[in-house]
């Protein structure tokens, strides 16, 4: 399922610039406050670029093999229940996958966020208002 | 809460604020997990020598914003419903939140069956299980990395294995995909088991960023004088230079408490060099990691070894060798994984490997012509043959055989461009602009 967060207005449909798999469930405020960074102007996103949310239905989302252009963003929504099974899936992904880039959201403690990292996450967002601190790790650092 | 916190009195609002965890953490009514980190800034020890409480020195901070500050964290969690059934809190209908001021709690310190219940404990065991076989893992694959034995090989266990006995900044060194994350890693764990550890892509990480993605052992360094903690820092020759200050600034806090491990490309084209410190600090130990192609003696050893058998036909081999790896590592990992899968006989052949690999074809050609003339041998250079033409750029050739033409044009019009322009078969104004454009 992609989220039409930004749907077209042109005739013929923009390529998809950069596209995002959200593994987890969206009915959450982190989603949605997710959505409204990147449809806001202070988003990295351009204006005119087009950005696709899919949803993974499963535990483990189904990517397909990286193109090796502009890498594709997994977000992993942080289980209630715990982590354990998390970082199983995050290992997993990676070695069949690489080329993504990965990140946690949700409550996490610092002992969690710590393993996270070590498991090869490039960031974590522990609130909704930590998404533009992710504007680096999804687009080429300015600096750079 | 404001008792557990140790805050007995109103408190200001702006403090309020910081330390009252934040609503999302209750306000869609489920349960949720986990801890909230806030860190704010109260005064440094009173000059009194009495005893003063959080309270008095955060109003402090308020009314002296000049004061020095010091960073402490309010750590809150929120309290399943089960849980608060168990606790003496258990009073309130709704979630529960707790908190602490000034004292990091470390996840072995939080009572997770009070808190979380049974389950919690489970959980947290299953957690503790998964990260010991993903090291385990990792480690593999590092020792898979490090096996061989060309003299490259050689070189580089015997400085990993001199790294992992000892504790001191490290750097590695390598090409990009060379597997100097799960190295870096494997030395980290064996060097100082226990010790606290973040991972980071340090080419992303300006100041701001590094604060906020390193606190979980910058956080442990600061509220604990006895605790140390290391960050594994990916391509750190291309972090940005504000992220440099604030890891020197680490670095002159805690000399002996932090530890880097900066992982270097060898092929970056990175421009500006590392900031004093922290240079010094990468070449206190570096190891570096040879290419792949320098070592095809040792494939065949790696590729058994990642695979736990020796599946691979004579051929397959003959053709890893050959192929010059330019993913590295990485590369070979994932080639080895993606044989396997395809493999359902018992040999692994050409045909399982990945398509940029099985068809890859070694040059045939030779740097130099070898001529044996009865008793004498002659090795000179190759005559160039046509399947050796190739161009730069055709822009830049044509622009540079252009140049040449015109300059003899003008030497034999002794600098009269008239002449020269009927010499070239072009106009007067033609040639000027040309000449104007080379100038």
């Amino acid at each position: 399922m992609t989220h039409p967060f930004l749907e077209s207005t042109d005739d013929e449909s923009p390529a998809i610039e950069l596209t995002w798999w959200w593994v987890g469930p969206t009915d959450t405020t982190l989603y949605h406050d997710l959505v409204r960074w990147i449809a806001s102007d202070r988003s990295p996103r351009r204006a005119k670029s087009t950005w696709e949310i899919i949803h993974s239905e499963g535990p483990i989302p189904s990517l397909p093999r990286s193109s090796g252009k502009q890498p594709g963003v997994v977000i992993w929504v942080i289980p209630e229940t715990g982590i354990a099974d998390l970082i199983k899936r995050i290992g997993e992904v990676r070695s069949t996958r690489p080329g993504y880039h990965h990140l946690t959201a949700g409550l996490a403690s610092p002992n969690e966020q710590r393993f996270l990292t070590e498991v090869g996450t490039r960031g974590h967002v522990q609130h909704s208002k930590d998404w533009p601190k992710i504007a680096n790790i999804v687009t080429p650092h300015p600096n750079k | 809460m404001l008792a557990w916190l140790g805050v007995d009195e109103e408190i200001t609002a702006p403090i309020a604020a910081a330390i009252i965890p934040d609503p999302v953490m209750w306000e869609d009514g489920a349960t949720h997990r986990g801890h909230l980190t806030r860190r704010l800034h109260v005064p440094a020890a009173p000059s009194s020598p009495d005893q003063t409480t959080t309270q008095e020195q955060t109003r402090a901070t308020a009314t002296n914003p000049s004061s020095p500050v010091r960073e402490a964290t309010a750590h809150f969690v929120k309290l399943a419903a089960r849980a608060d059934e168990e606790t003496e809190t258990a009073t309130t209908n709704g979630p529960l939140i707790l908190g602490c001021l000034g004292d990091f709690t470390d996840d072995a310190d939080v009572p997770w069956t009070l808190w979380f219940g049974e389950q919690g404990v489970r959980e947290s065991a299953k957690l503790d299980e998964q990260i010991a076989k993903f090291r385990a893992r990792q480690s593999r694959r590092a020792n898979m990395l490090l096996a061989g034995t060309s003299p490259a090989s050689r070189q580089l266990r015997s400085r990993v294995e001199l790294a992992c006995r000892i504790r001191c900044h490290l750097s590695i060194t390598g090409p990009n995909g060379c597997g100097a994350n799960d190295l870096a890693s494997m030395m980290h764990h064996a060097s100082s088991p226990n010790e606290a550890l973040v991972c980071l892509d340090a080419s992303l990480m300006d100041a701001e960023l590094l604060e906020a993605y390193a606190s979980p052992v910058v956080a442990e360094l600061r509220e604990n004088q006895h605790t140390t903690g290391t960050l594994i820092l990916d391509r750190l020759g291309e972090m940005p230079t504000d992220g440099q200050s604030r890891l020197r600034e680490w670095l002159e806090m805690w000399p002996a408490r932090l530890r880097l491990i900066g992982i270097l490309d060898s092929e970056s084209t990175a421009s500006s060099p590392l900031i004093e410190p922290l240079a010094d600090a990468m070449q206190l130990y570096p190891v570096e990691i040879p290419d792949l192609s320098e070592r095809a003696d040792d494939l065949e050893l790696m590729t058994s070894g990642l695979l736990r058998s020796t599946r691979f036909s004579r051929e397959t081999l003959d053709l890893l060798r050959s192929y010059p790896w330019p993913g590295q590592w990485e590369e070979l990992t994932a080639a080895i994984q993606f044989a396997n899968e395809m493999a359902t006989g018992e040999r692994i052949g050409r045909e399982h490997l990945p398509l940029a690999i099985r068809s890859y074809r070694p040059s045939q050609t030779q740097t130099a012509l070898v001529d044996t003339n009865g008793c004498q041998t002659t090795i000179g250079p190759r005559p160039p043959s046509p399947r050796d033409f190739k161009l730069e750029s055709l822009d830049a050739t044509l622009a540079e055989y252009e140049a040449s033409l015109i300059a003899r044009a003008m030497e034999a019009a002794d600098g009269n461009k008239a002449e020269a322009a009927r010499r070239l078969g072009i106009s007067r104004s033609r040639l000027l602009r040309k000449l104007s454009e080379l100038s």
